[in-house]
Order: structure tokens, then sequence, then C-alpha cells
């Protein structure tokens, strides 16, 4: 206990990570003020151009409805030729009601489960960051060694330092959270543009927060096992680009079976309860090769097991190169 | 516990370190390079023990080892009886050091180091205080290290060290880099605590300081012990050289030489090795009508001790060459001798 009382001390105290701490606030307050600016609802001069619009659109229909719906069909018949259940709904078409017109910015009950997930890839990253500097510093300093002639068992050393940054990073992530929901919150409401907030919209927003709030714990104790390992931020850091260029643009892109057991999706699939992507699938035709997208789902089970696999190997990996590796 | 292997004529109980067949080698582009060659070292409890050697003869290496810092090859070691590194978390408490540049957090104050030191092993923030004021860094103790000069960084290491109230205190290479009155502060801080029973093992270059403060040395080359004991045995052991001027240097080292004498030419003088007494010298020399102008007897350091036996083992060493003059053997050879322990 000790010595984890003592680096939670060091990590709460080193500047890069106040910087750093500074700096996810500063990014969460221009987010706030786009979140203000998008969250403006139409004015008058606004909705009298777009009821414009829609009188036209209903006198034209009015004027060219055969033709329209004849070209239609005609597409539509093309089209069944090589899939037969394509359907376009011909007969429905025409400018619909005035109220899908007249579409606002979203009121803030409809979008408050996206607000953690859209601002949790900063401070996912932020933790990592700080994770890895947190150890590469000792490092770059020589710090370690005189650290191990007072504590010389490594594995106490190594597990103090990968607990304490997970433990101390919860209360950034925890406050940076509710400023972030609060924020865009107060963002919509001077806008007069909630909605309507029930409990269960409440209680999505709080699994959601859970949901980074465990991410942000295991990114930090994963930039300490990577920053062991390769002991210079910098060189952390170029290895996160790197796999983001080459894994996930590359690999990701050539092989797309590859892609559910990705970082990027699965971070998704945990931050946003499951996500989806889109996946080309090619089948020969009588006129040849005809492709089309096939929508797929990464399951948030399955972002919880692919990260929390990475993790386990990825520090456990680190422990043994950190009980082995001569300290110069 | 395991209790120390020492050769039959040292007690183990009477040892701070030991070390047997001690070997590190390290992979390098051309092949493996070996640091530390089976390396057999005993530093006696209390007093200040030399660790001397040249440039990459293994002295840092074999402090990381002996610290847990590095792995062995192979060997043994023991600190106060107990084989390390498997039982360092037992020893450590006992045990302060300073391997090479004092490492501390540079954006952190000397203080608030100590403090992330002293919380690591239960020592309070008076204790902190009272070594900070005890190596003189009380009026700067809030600056960041990053912004102290080499002699401030050296004392502060110095002062982490003391947190421990070690029995045992590693200093490699204390005074690098300090002027002259931090070298005399370095050496009076290891006499005072090898006066309050401590053990004080340093490395260092200089020696000149270690033959001022240490009871007993080891000389170290390419990874092997060359010589050990105490200081005032080494040097007894070596040969008395007298330097002597002369009208006629040429004829008369010939003359010396053809009494048996060791002579060595250095400028107009002659270094006459191998005399029993000097007067023999100007007899000799005045049987052949040539007469001295100069005949001091030279005392030999621990730095011809230190020459001698690492010649050729390293940067910085000195090879003896025929153009040197040295035409009969060198002094006794010193390898693997062992003096008395303390």
């Amino acid at each position: 206990m000790r010595l984890f009382r003592v680096e939670l001390t060091r990590f709460r105290s080193r500047r890069i990570n106040q910087l750093a701490v500074l700096g996810i606030l500063g990014v969460i307050l221009v987010m706030l003020y786009g979140s203000w600016r998008t969250s403006v609802p139409l004015s008058d001069v606004e909705k009298a151009q777009i009821q414009a619009q829609y009188d036209a659109s209903v006198k034209d229909w009015d004027e060219n409805k055969d033709e329209y719906i004849a070209s239609c069909k005609e597409q539509e018949a093309a089209d069944q030729e090589t899939s037969p259940d394509v359907d376009y709904g011909c007969e429905q078409g025409g400018p619909g009601d005035i109220e899908s017109w007249m579409y606002g910015p979203t009121p803030f009950a409809e979008r408050a489960d996206r607000v953690l997930p859209d601002y949790g890839l900063l401070m996912v990253f932020g933790a990592f960051a700080m994770g890895v500097s947190f150890i590469a510093a000792e490092f770059s300093s020589g710090a370690i060694g005189n650290w191990l002639t007072f504590e010389p068992r490594r594995g106490r050393v190594y597990g103090t330092k990968v607990g304490a940054s997970g433990i101390a990073v919860i209360p950034i992530a925890l406050v940076t959270g509710a400023i972030m929901v609060g924020g865009t919150w107060l963002a919509y409401s001077l806008n007069d543009n909630v909605g309507t907030m029930t409990g269960e919209i409440w209680r999505d927003v709080g699994a959601g927060g859970i949901r980074l709030l465990l991410l942000t714990i295991g990114f930090a104790m994963l930039g300490v096992a990577v920053g062991t390992i390769v002991r210079h931020t910098a060189a952390a850091v170029g290895i996160l680009v790197g796999y983001a260029i080459v894994v996930e643009g590359i690999l990701g892109n050539t092989f797309e079976g590859l892609r559910p057991w990705l970082l990027q999706l699965n971070l998704q699939a945990v931050l946003s309860n499951g996500t989806s992507y889109w996946e080309t699938v090619c089948e020969s035709g009588p006129t040849g090769q005809v492709c089309h997208g096939i929508e797929k789902t990464v399951s948030l089970t399955n972002g919880v097991v692919t990260l929390s696999v990475v993790l386990v190997v990825v520090v456990a990996v680190a422990a043994l190169v950190f009980r082995r590796r001569d300290v110069n | 516990m395991t209790t120390a292997i020492a050769p039959p004529d040292v007690d183990p109980a009477s040892l701070a370190v030991s070390t047997r067949g001690l070997r590190k080698t390290y992979r390098t582009r051309h092949g493996r390079q070996v640091a530390v060659q089976g390396l057999d070292l005993d530093v006696p409890l209390g007093g200040v023990h030399g660790f001397l050697g040249p440039n990459g003869s293994g002295k840092t290496t074999s402090i990381r080892m002996l610290l847990g810092l590095i792995r062995a090859d192979s060997g043994t070691m023991t600190i106060f009886g107990q084989t390390v590194p498997e039982a360092l978390p037992d020893v450590v408490a006992r045990i302060g050091a300073i391997v090479e540049q004092p490492k501390f957090f540079p954006n952190f104050s000397a203080r608030k180091n100590l403090d992330l030191l002293a919380g690591a092993i239960g020592v309070s923030a008076s204790d902190v205080s009272k070594v900070l004021e005890e190596v003189g860094l009380t009026d700067r103790a809030k600056d960041k290290f990053r912004t102290y000069s080499l002699g401030m960084k050296q004392r502060l290491a110095i002062a982490a060290t003391l947190l421990k109230d070690p029995d045992l205190l590693i200093f490699d290479e204390p005074t690098n880099g300090l002027d002259p009155a931090g070298i005399r502060e370095i050496r009076t801080t290891m006499r005072s605590l090898a006066e309050r029973g401590k053990t004080v093992l340093v490395s260092s270059h200089i020696l000149a300081e270690v033959e001022q403060v240490a009871d007993t040395v080891s000389i170290i080359g390419r990874g092997t012990l060359l010589a050990s004991g105490r200081v005032a045995d080494l040097i007894a052991g070596t040969t008395t050289t007298v330097r002597v001027g002369v009208a006629d240097p040429i004829t008369a080292r010939q003359v010396l030489l053809e009494a048996g004498l060791t002579v060595r030419a250095e400028g107009g003088l002659l270094l006459v090795d191998g005399a029993a007494n000097p007067a023999d010298i100007t007899r000799r020399l005045a049987h052949h009508e040539l007469y001295v102008n100069e005949l001091v007897p030279v005392r030999a350091g621990l730095e011809s001790v230190f020459l001698e036996l690492t010649a050729g083992q390293g940067p910085g060493t000195h090879i003896v060459t025929p153009d040197d003059a040295v035409l009969a053997g060198a002094g006794p050879s010193r390898r693997s001798r062992k003096g008395e322990t303390k």
C-alpha cells in the first residue's frame, strides 16, 4: 500500500499529466461550444425558406407525378433483372409532410447517449499517453535504477505502477465526463432544445459513462505496459500511429475479415454499446461480378473480450520484460 | 539464508560483500563482450574499501549486479551473508547506493524526490529534512533537481542513500565532476561514515583520493581481480625507485645495468629500481668517477601499484614497451595476491 500511495502521488504530481488534463478540458470546451452552435433551433427566416422550398416541391410533384412514377418503374424493372427483390416504392414518392422538411437540430434527449462516445476516444488516448509517459520518464531519467535500489522486488514495483495509473485516471475520467455531459445539456438548454429526458435516457448515459471509465482505466494500464516495453514516450506514440496506419488502415481494408478483431472497431463497440461496419461482398452474376455492401455488427461483448485479451497479454509481456531486462 | 562462499582464509562473517566467479557478458554487433570475468571480490565489514580499475574493467557492472539492476551470467554474490539478488529484498534496507550519475526526476524538487523515496520505505518527512540538512541542501530543497549543479546532485544522491541509515554504502565514482572542495567533502563524508561503523565501498578512478580515504582496496582489470588487501600492504610491496641526476647519464646507465639494477631514462634523469640502499648507487657511480647531482627516493603510491597491475588492461592504462628502457624484469607480480583483511 505504501508503494502504491507513493506511485499515486507521483502520477498526480507530474506536470505533463496536469497539462494533459488541461488539454482534455480545453478540447471539451471546444466541443461544448460546437454543441451550443449546432443546437440552435431554426430561425423564422430559415423556416420561411424551407416552407417555400416545400411548396415548390409539392407543385412540381402535382404537375409531373405521372412522368416521375413511370421513370421510377422503368428503372425498377431494369434493376430487377439482376436483383429480383428490388422495390423502389415508386407509388409512394412525393415531397411528404412539411414536418419532415422542418428538421431542426436533434434535441439533447435524442443524442444524449452519443455525448460520451463522441469524446471517449480523446479520453482513452489521453489516458494511454499519461500511462506511457508515467513509466517512460523513469527510464529516460534513470530514476528507475535509483528506485530499484530502494525496492528491488520488480514484480511489486511494476504492479504498483500499473495499478496506480489505472486508479489515478478515475477522477480525471469522472470529472471530465461529468463536464462533458452536463456541459452539453447546458448548451442545449440555452437553446431550449433539450427535449424530453427520461430515466431510461439517463440510465443509458450512465452506462456509457461506466463503459468509458473502464476503457480509460484499461488504456492507462496499457500505456504503462507499452511504456515499460519501449521505454520512450515518443516510441510508444509512434507505435500507436504505426498501428493505426498499417494495421487498421492497410491490413484492415485489405483483409476485411480482420476488422472485427482490430482495436478501433472494438473500442467503438464498447464506447457505443455495439457498433456496425460495412463489408463488401461480391458475387458473380449473368452480367458479371456484382458487389454490394453488407452491414455487420460488432457487439459490446466482442469489444470487451477483445480489448481485455489485448490488455492482459500486453501487461503480462511487459511484466516479463521488466523482470528480466537489465536496468542501466 | 545462505552462507557466504569465501576462500578458507577469509571468515565470511567478516565480509560485507563477497562474490565468487562473477561473470557478465554483453551481446554486441561483433559478438559477445565480456564485462566481468570470474570476479572474486571480498569487501570487509567496516571501513572504506576502494574498488579500482581502468575504464571498462567491470566496476560499475559488478556494482549493478550486486544491486540487482543487471543479471549476472554466472557466479555467486552475497551481501551481509545473504545470497543476492534472491535475498536482496531482505538486505536492501541496509544498503545505500549511488551508481554512476545521480538519477532523480528532473522536474521534481529535491525534497519531492526524497519524499517519494522516503514514502517507499516508510521513512518520515522529518528524516528527509534531517538528511537534507546533513548534506547542506536545506536552502535549495524546493528547487527542481534539473537546476542543481553536479556537486549538488551528488549531495542529493548521498542524502538519498542516508535515508535508510544503511550499514553498507556503495559509491560509484562519487567525485566525478566535483571541484576540490566537493571532493574533500565526499572524502570527509566517507571517512565519517566508516568511523560510525558503516562499510563504504567506493569505486573511483582518482587513486590519490582513494589512497587517502580507503583502508582496503581491490584492483580489477578486464573483469578479474588483480590484487586486493590493505593499501599499506600493497604499497609496501612495490619496488623502491630512486631518481638519479648525473652529468653523463648514458655511461651511468650502463654502469648500473651491469650491476644488475633496473634503469629507466626519464628526460635527463635516470630512474633506478631494485637498489637496496640508495648509497649503493652513489658508490658504484663514484667508483667510475661519475658523481651524482641529484639522488631522490621516489615513494611508490597506489598509482604505481595500479598502473603496474593494469598495464594493457584497458583505456588509459600504461603499456610497458622497450622504449621505456626497461631491460631487466619489472617489479614483482601481484596478480591474484590477496592481502590480509581488516
